[in-house]
């Protein structure tokens, strides 16, 4: 069970249980089916290294060079979809404008460290995935601030960071991770340490290029919209 | 607001008053996460602090006029839910603008807005037009179903913001001093 607080409303009805159990038959989940991986692995705020939060994340790819995951906030069914990364190859990462590579980080640390983990997957065929993640990037976004106890998904969406050194990340949180699955983070650093990160180093603009970031919210115009000849809803 | 999307939402269920979906351009396996829409019930909407509603939209428009549908779902099935449905607010945050043909994912996330009964809400008749032959339906002829859906009494003045304010919202990320344990990067 989750250790946040609970999201207010009702407990689900038993008629909307059973609709939905027949909608979960007859559609088409197509692109839920292709999630394919469960990676355990932290994030903290890109303004604030000391608000950090475990993230489970359920991944796709989408070819070799990039994959999508959901974010949870832990692996149980009743888990929150807390936000969403984006994960590319270190050849992709280097097509993108410089403005916008701020917004992406790392992988090197969190692989090599053994802080990213495939819960219930044997080393060996973990590492074999590892090999290439720890070359990429990752762009994160939460939308929901579950480690300062929000009940609801409010305010702004969160640019997030990963660990990039060793001391940055609270001990409780690795211990937790290590007791939870029967890892040891420690073993399996020393395990990884044959692999090595972007074959052009990490890029300087990369984790905020050094800097935190945050999210403001504007305000804008609507932009007026071209009347359509006749609308399909008069 | 001249910027429509077709979304595909995969929705989980909290509770009866929560859902959570991830949204993606397309239902085939090879679809692309394009952001993520959480529903409340109007009960739960109702106690959020009013800057916070601002955030988000309402969908009983979209449900009337059938622009919203449950895909291979028979009516029967479909009916309770979208009656549920249509009293519900959504915030929905989309992460890749896949509409002006953007590659990866760039940028901040934009806060999206739901069709609605006036001018500046209405979808493009292509958009429809397209969806609607794709899975043999037809948008006018669900709206004629859906008549009987009670309206919402209430609909709260802040949702739907730009109805009432002709304002809309934008993300800006901007660099700052992070609080720091240890140097980083």
């Amino acid at each position: 069970m989750s250790t946040y607080p609970e999201v207010p409303g009702e407990p689900t009805q038993t008629s909307t249980a059973f609709i939905e159990t027949a909608t979960a038959t007859i559609q088409n989940l197509a692109p839920i089916k292709k999630i394919h991986q469960h990676l355990c692995a932290f994030h903290f705020y890109a303004y604030d290294m000391t608000r950090q939060v475990e993230a489970h994340h359920y991944c796709a790819h989408q070819n070799e060079e990039m994959r999508q995951c959901l974010i949870y906030d832990s692996p149980n069914a009743d888990a929150r979809l807390i936000g969403l990364e984006y994960v590319v190859s270190e050849n992709l990462f280097l097509t993108l404008p410089d403005e916008e590579k701020p917004l992406w980080h790392s992988h090197e640390y969190e692989v090599k460290s053994g802080l990213l983990f495939m819960p219930g997957v044997p080393g060996p065929i973990e590492r074999q995935d590892m090999e290439k993640v720890v070359k990429t990037y990752g762009k994160v976004f939460h939308f929901w601030q579950v480690d300062k106890g929000d009940n609801l998904p409010l305010g702004l969406p969160q640019v997030m960071m990963a660990f990039t050194r060793d001391g940055q990340l609270y001990e409780e949180l690795v211990k937790g991770v290590e007791s939870r699955y029967g890892i040891s983070v420690s073993k399996e650093r020393e395990n990884r340490a044959y692999m090595s990160g972007p074959t052009h180093g990490i890029q300087p603009l990369a984790n905020g290029g050094g800097k935190g970031l945050k999210t403001e919210l504007r305000e804008i115009d609507c932009k007026p919209q071209i009347p359509y000849p006749e609308s399909l809803f008069e | 607001m001249t910027r429509h999307i077709e979304t595909h939402h995969f929705i989980t269920r909290i509770n009866q008053d929560f859902l959570q979906c991830a949204v993606y351009d397309t239902d085939h396996a090879q679809g692309r996460i394009i952001g993520v829409e959480y529903i409340l019930s109007d009960r739960i909407f109702e106690a959020l602090p009013p800057e916070e509603q601002k955030l988000w939209h309402s969908h009983g428009y979209e449900i009337k006029s059938g622009l919203w549908v449950n895909p291979q779902v028979p009516g029967v099935i479909e009916r309770p839910e979208l009656e549920n449905l249509a009293k519900t607010y959504g915030k929905f945050w989309c992460t890749w603008q896949v509409d002006r043909g953007d590659k990866l994912p760039l940028g901040a996330p934009s806060l999206m807005m739901s069709p609605q009964a006036v001018n500046l809400g209405q979808v493009s008749p292509e958009l429809v037009h397209r969806r609607d032959n794709k899975y043999n339906i037809s948008t006018e002829a669900l709206r004629a179903s859906r008549v009987e859906i009670a309206e919402p009494e209430w609909l709260n003045p802040q949702a739907d913001y730009w109805k009432q304010h002709g304002k809309g919202f934008a993300i800006d990320i901007k660099s700052t001093d992070m609080k720091l344990r240890a140097p980083f990067p």
